[in-house]
């Protein structure tokens, strides 16, 4: 996008995350309002919404950078080691969307599966995509963690956890 | 104060129960593994011995289960350190320079400063509370909702010094913690954000979502990675590196009382607990420390502060739950039911009638907070052993912990998915630069924010004059203010020395804030 | 929970368990003939350390006795208990699921005001022992005696005093009849809201609030630092004869009954497994006339009362239909 002289790159990204945040706090708020306007429902909710919003704003300008300086961000956040954990290598981020994906569907399919196919198959996928390639390692591995988790967590908390074949 | 011939009663029965003290090891034990996955809970380790200790004498039982509490006390600090997972809300700040620490390779040390800081203060929490017993409980009922908003608001402060390239984007993050901090019913009875799903009456599950947060931003990154640290020789367990870290705890004794002091108090206070004392603690050390600049970089200060607040919580909670008989938290409800299950009632009359017995059991506390040292060492030295596996072994399996850990919390699958949504939040967040830790942070203090403010304004029917009357609250906002004005004072010399540092950080960052002051055209 | 018959289903068409299939497919009354078999869990919708956690576990080892199979106590707070509720509805009536919970006011509240998704007819009550009043109580070193004194300086002034009150309760509902009977504009007063009864008890115990209208039970512990100003019941409270009874108040007003607790099951088990009904019932008739178990739950000031499912019942429906009458109070 060009403005003037100054060509601006649009981080659509970061436009998408805080644009689905203002919103949500758009709804939050509207939806507060709806229960009740009285003070003992809003006194917090609704100063601290609008302070958000407020921030929206403010924070929306950041999202159009100059072309240039894209590259010159990115090169500094590789050097520090510790506030920025996010990979560069596009198989890094690869390995990280698997692995996020992986984690996703053991959540949901926990109880449909059972909570032991199911850590079972997240065991293998995750290391699979965290690079070992070993088939007798792999099974060996997956078996012991959910024997391990399954019956260790049987014996340490209150609740019943639903099993296909433990 | 202290009731001198009780005391001394209170030694015999400690030392003609010496078998009693056989179960001080089992207990810490337990409550170390148990508070070292996240996840479950200190309440849930003690809810699964309390049946053992149904045939159990009175005070052996007594001894096991807060063997258990002062285990698990530390347990927390193990995963938050090793992997930023940090197994209970009151092991979060430890997060801070804890990782930081053996992200570089320190993790032998970082683990013994917690040990130390986490025995010592501990030792110092039931010290207190052997002196101020009565007069503390006392206290703790007076401390009304204004006292807790102003404490409350010290919490957030801790935000001023998380430290964020983009002081808008902390705000944006801190404001939406608090936010979904107060989804679900409030304390006058308004539900709101809850999408008609009956898991958000409560509101969001706090650990889950910490856990979903902090695991997005650093544990789905190590995916690349073959090993936690990187570097090769950075991966060694050293037991005198271990014992260096506890040695350099004594050099940092202010850090020490100032931890404790907050803990105590804090702990003190039903409902309220640790979770809300190790910020506070963390955010007034680096705000005084003269090389505030390196925390969260791997100070070891961030990590006492944050332990000494944790530990000595214990004491004060304690206080409350023997002078009056009401429970601080879970585990000390749990402590209530033991006591009940033989035959004993906590509370005023229980300090009258069997004052021996409660000093009894404070003094074997002492002796478990130093056992604690040598168990905690041979736990952390087993632990650290997880940094030589390869990372394709330990996160699936870690993954898979922190998953069934979040089970544990809600018992359904709504902590799991709790888990992820706030997973896949954390890694947008962090990948755009928002400082996570501030959601965090709003998340845990959002709903007490609401409470006691809503509670202050109901109390004084809206009128702020109100505040001149409890001289309590008074006191601690003059005492944060105060503590505010001396640092901003006192700093101005170092102040100078961080613009420095800030200019080199803004030279990296220079086209974004310069897009960030010129208004968007179009 | 549908994914649990998802997952049943799974069970079953995953082949070669046929042993486990037998077994869903076993007659009922097969079944019923030699329950129990394996531990039966005791659903408690509440935090650890409340009065039916601390119930449940002293009452597990008598009840145990009568059963022969250990308990496993099952914590489900959450959302006035409605997790729990519907977490037990979820169970199969199998008779591996009880609760012990604090039955009235607490379901037909869900249902009133939270839209739940069951009615106060899905739960059926083998015996509630412990039965409690709302209790309106001051700081013992408090500038107020009475109740009426209470009364009085509302009516000059009706901000002089302060309230503090779990909402949505019967606490709540009768601290608003109270009021109303008194001609005192509920509006105007300064009502503290409490999330529960515990931090509610703490405020009046310190003198946080001015006067505190609580389940009056949770306060034995803390019973030197109030003072009972009255009790919603009708005659004197066995637990707490000190209390004035609000009727001496000279306030001429309607109330509801506290908190009725004890141990409850679905209503779906009651009809389907009429066989383990019964021997429920007759465990826990047995157990509550222990009198091993008398002695030990009352020195821990719990109840063991024998009322049994008709009486218990009873007391729980009336309580519904009173709620139902009130609740526009409560909105």
């Amino acid at each position: 996008m060009r403005i003037g002289r100054q060509t601006y790159a649009i981080d659509y990204g970061h436009l998408a995350l805080i644009t689905l945040i203002a919103a949500a706090v758009f709804w939050y708020l509207l939806d507060a309002r709806s229960v009740s306007l009285s003070v003992n429902n809003l006194l917090l909710v609704q100063p601290v919404a609008i302070f958000a919003l407020a921030m929206y704003l403010f924070v929306l300008p950041q999202c159009f950078r100059k072309v240039d300086a894209r590259e010159a961000a990115r090169t500094a956040s590789e050097q520090d080691p510790l506030s920025r954990n996010i990979p560069a290598e596009r198989s890094d981020m690869l390995r990280m969307a698997a692995l996020s994906v992986s984690l996703g569907l053991l959540v949901l399919l926990l109880d449909t599966l059972g909570f032991d196919i199911a850590i079972f198959l997240f065991t293998l996928a995750a290391m699979v995509i965290c690079g070992e390639r070993h088939p007798v390692r792999l099974l060996l591995f997956s078996c012991a963690v959910t024997l391990v988790a399954i019956y260790g967590f049987r014996a340490m908390i209150p609740y019943p956890m639903p099993t296909t074949l433990l | 104060m202290i009731d001198i011939s009780a005391f001394h009663e209170a030694l015999g029965i400690l030392f003609s129960s010496i078998s009693a003290w056989g179960w001080i090891v089992p207990g810490l034990i337990i409550g170390l593994v148990f508070a070292a996955i996240p996840g479950i809970s200190i309440t849930m380790a003690m809810a699964i011995v309390l049946p053992m200790s149904l045939y159990m004498d009175f005070f052996p039982a007594m001894v096991f289960l807060t063997s258990v509490y002062t285990g698990a006390g530390f347990g927390g600090s193990v995963p938050a350190i090793l992997m930023n997972i940090p197994g209970t809300p009151s092991s979060f700040a430890t997060t801070f320079d804890g990782y930081a620490m053996s992200q570089k390779g320190e993790h032998n040390e970082a683990l013994g400063y917690a040990l130390f800081a986490s025995t010592l203060c501990g030792i110092f929490g039931y010290v207190l509370l052997l002196l101020v017993l009565e007069p503390l409980a006392d206290i703790v009922l007076r401390i009304g909702p204004v006292e807790m908003f102003a404490v409350a608001i010290w919490g957030m402060m801790l935000l001023g010094s998380l430290g964020s390239t983009y002081i808008s984007r902390g705000l944006l993050a801190a404001a939406l913690g608090i936010l979904l901090g107060t989804v679900g019913m409030n304390t006058a009875g308004f539900t709101r954000g809850t999408l008609g799903v009956p898991e958000l009456l409560d509101g969001i599950a706090p650990i889950p979502a910490m856990i979903g947060l902090l695991a997005a931003s650093q544990l789905l990154s190590l995916a690349g990675r073959d090993y936690i640290i990187e570097a090769e020789g950075a991966r060694e367990v050293s037991l005198r590196r271990i014992l260096k870290g506890c040695w350099g705890t004594l050099k940092y004794p202010g850090v020490l009382l100032r931890g404790s002091i907050i803990g105590v108090v804090i702990g003190a206070v039903p409902g309220v607990g640790s979770s809300i004392s190790n910020l506070i603690s963390y955010a007034e050390t680096k705000r005084t420390a003269k090389d505030s600049a390196t925390f969260g970089k791997g100070n070891p200060k961030g990590v006492i502060a944050a332990e000494s607040a944790v530990a000595s919580g214990e004491g004060g909670s304690m206080a409350t739950m023997l002078a009056l008989g009401i429970p601080g938290g879970g585990a000390t409800a749990i402590l209530i039911a033991a006591f009940m299950m033989h035959n004993v009632v906590p509370g005023p009359s229980f300090i009258d009638t069997q004052k021996p017995m409660a000093y009894a059991i404070i003094l074997n506390n002492m002796v478990q907070a130093v056992v604690l040292l040598v168990v905690g060492i041979g736990f952390i030295y087993a632990a650290t052993n997880v940094m030589k596996v390869r990372t394709r072994y330990v996160l699936p399996a870690i993954l898979v912990v922190a998953t069934l850990g979040t089970y544990a919390v809600t018992g359904e699958a709504a902590g799991p998915i709790t888990l992820f949504v706030f997973a896949m939040l954390g890694f947008a967040l962090n990948r755009y630069e928002y400082p996570v830790p501030a959601v965090v942070v709003g998340i845990l203090l959002g709903r007490m924010l609401e409470t006691e403010f809503l509670r202050s304004y109901q109390l004084s029917a809206g009128n702020p004059l109100y505040v001149l009357e409890r001289p309590g609250a008074m006191a601690i906002f003059a005492v944060m203010f105060i503590s505010l004005a001396m640092t901003a004072w006192g700093k101005r010399k170092q102040n100078k020395a961080e613009a420095a540092e800030a200019a080199l950080l803004r030279l990296r960052h220079d086209a974004d804030a310069h897009a960030h002051t010129t208004p968007s055209k179009g | 929970m549908t994914d649990f018959t998802r997952r049943d289903a799974f069970k079953i068409s995953a082949g070669g368990l046929a042993a486990v299939s037998g077994m869903v497919a076993m007659p009922s009354i097969l079944r019923a003939a030699s329950y129990p078999t394996r531990p039966i869990n005791v659903i408690v919708p509440f935090a650890t350390g409340g009065y039916n956690d601390r119930l449940s576990r002293a009452f597990m080892p008598y009840l145990e006795k009568e059963l022969g199979q250990p308990l496993v106590i099952v914590n489900k707070p959450g959302a006035g208990t409605q997790l729990g509720n519907s977490y037990a509805l979820n169970q199969p009536a199998d008779g591996y699921s009880i609760m012990c919970t604090s039955a009235a006011p607490y379901i037909p509240l869900t249902v009133l005001l939270q839209n739940a998704p069951y009615k106060v007819e899905d739960f059926s009550m083998l015996n509630l022992p412990s039965r409690d009043y709302t209790l309106a109580a001051t700081s013992s070193d408090g500038p107020v005696k009475t109740f009426a004194e209470v009364i009085e300086k509302l009516k000059k002034d009706p901000s002089s005093l302060s309230i503090g009150v779990q909402p949505a309760s019967a606490d709540y509902a009768n601290m608003v009849l109270a009021f109303q009977a008194a001609e005192i504009d509920p509006s105007k007063l300064r009502i503290v809201t409490y999330d529960g009864g515990g931090p509610a008890r703490n405020a009046t115990a310190g003198a946080q609030v001015d006067v505190g209208f609580v389940g009056g039970e949770g306060f034995l512990p803390l019973k030197t630092k109030i003072r009972p100003l009255a009790i919603f019941a009708a005659e004197t409270v066995e637990w707490y004869p000190d209390a004035p009874l609000i009727g001496a108040s000279g306030l001429k007003t309607d109330f509801v009954e506290g908190s009725q607790r004890g141990w409850a099951i679905t209503t779906k088990l009651r009809n389907e497994q009429p066989e383990i009904y019964k021997t429920l019932v007759t465990a826990v008739e047995k157990a509550s006339k222990n009198p091993k178990a008398i002695e030990t739950l009352k020195l821990q000031e719990l109840a063991t009362t024998w009322y049994g499912p008709e009486a218990s019942d009873k007391a729980y429906l009336d309580n519904a239909a009173k709620m139902a009458k009130y609740v526009n109070l409560l909105k």
